[in-house]
């Protein structure tokens, strides 16, 4: 076993799952975010995994696929903003109500937040458990030469 | 002779299961990095159905008929490794969608199978280093 490839593959979840959190924590954050550089109200952002490493997706039974599957973990392809509409609600003395006295809110629904927040941690603690299983694998391999 | 001290069946079926278990948990790895990833499919290792297949040949005589291929695309005919010979096979489950985004890896299922093929692991080089033990003593010839 190649402890190293193991661990790199881990730990790219790991800096994944990591971003992915960040991301969370930050459209809660601008829950309430009115005010943007580009103008208008918050927009929720979304982390987009791909995996890492060629995928050998259809095989004949029995026959070597070539190159040999070689997986390198997942990384982070992009940022996605959510195109879904923003919340409006009516509060005519806000700053920035429009004319009809509306303000458009973030589209962050702070549930889906928190369910993504739990998922993502998960995942996490999935991964540091493959990290101390490669590692007590390792030990235990270095084990054979001692008396 | 003492090339076959450390070159003998056990030791090479040994040597291969200890590589594919650990090419196992780099699969599993694989599959634990992306539960979160669309259109994901699961790999996993063959070994032990490989491994039985090429014993049971052995057992039964019946690796005699042989296909030749002369071609990397021919099908394989009567091809059994020996015992010695079988190695790990990394294979894509594709068959199966766990959740709408098509990804498949079940994130429990995948755990059982970490600490499974972590207990395996642990096994197996218990056992390479029984087999050193052996080897030691007669080495030592039963002295300790």
């Amino acid at each position: 076993m190649n402890l190293a490839r193991s661990m790199a593959i881990s730990g790219s979840a790991l800096t994944a799952e990591r971003l992915r959190l960040d991301i969370i924590a930050n459209n809660l954050a601008n829950a309430n975010t009115t005010r943007t550089p580009e103008g208008g109200p918050y927009r929720r952002q979304m982390a987009v995994f791909a995996p890492r490493g060629e995928q050998v997706q259809f095989m004949y039974p029995g026959i070597e696929p070539k190159p040999p599957f070689r997986g390198q973990g997942v990384r982070v392809v992009g940022i996605a903003q959510d195109k879904s509409p923003f919340k409006r609600v009516y509060d005519p003395g806000h700053p920035d109500a429009d004319a009809a006295g509306y303000v458009s809110l973030p589209n962050v629904n702070v549930v889906t937040e928190m369910v993504d927040m739990m998922a993502a941690t998960r995942a996490y603690e999935a991964n540091v458990a493959a990290v101390t299983a490669a590692r007590t694998m390792a030990e235990r391999a270095l084990d054979i030469g001692r008396a | 002779m003492i090339e076959r001290m450390f070159s003998g069946d056990t030791q090479r079926v040994l040597e291969n299961a200890m590589r594919a278990s650990g090419l196992a948990h780099e699969v599993i790895a694989h599959n634990l990095a992306n539960v979160d990833t669309p259109g994901y499919k699961r790999s996993e290792v063959l070994f032990q159905d490989k491994l039985a297949a090429a014993l049971a040949a052995v057992q039964d005589g019946d690796d005699q008929l042989k296909g030749t291929r002369t071609n990397a695309r021919h099908l394989p005919i009567g091809d059994i490794p020996l015992p010695g010979d079988v190695t790990g096979e990394t294979v894509v489950r594709a068959e199966t969608s766990l959740r709408a985004d098509g990804n498949n890896v079940d994130l429990d299922a995948e755990m059982v199978k970490l600490s499974e093929n972590t207990m395996l692991y642990q096994a197996l080089a218990q056992l390479v280093k029984m087999k050193m033990t052996q080897l030691r003593s007669a080495i030592s010839e039963g002295r300790r």
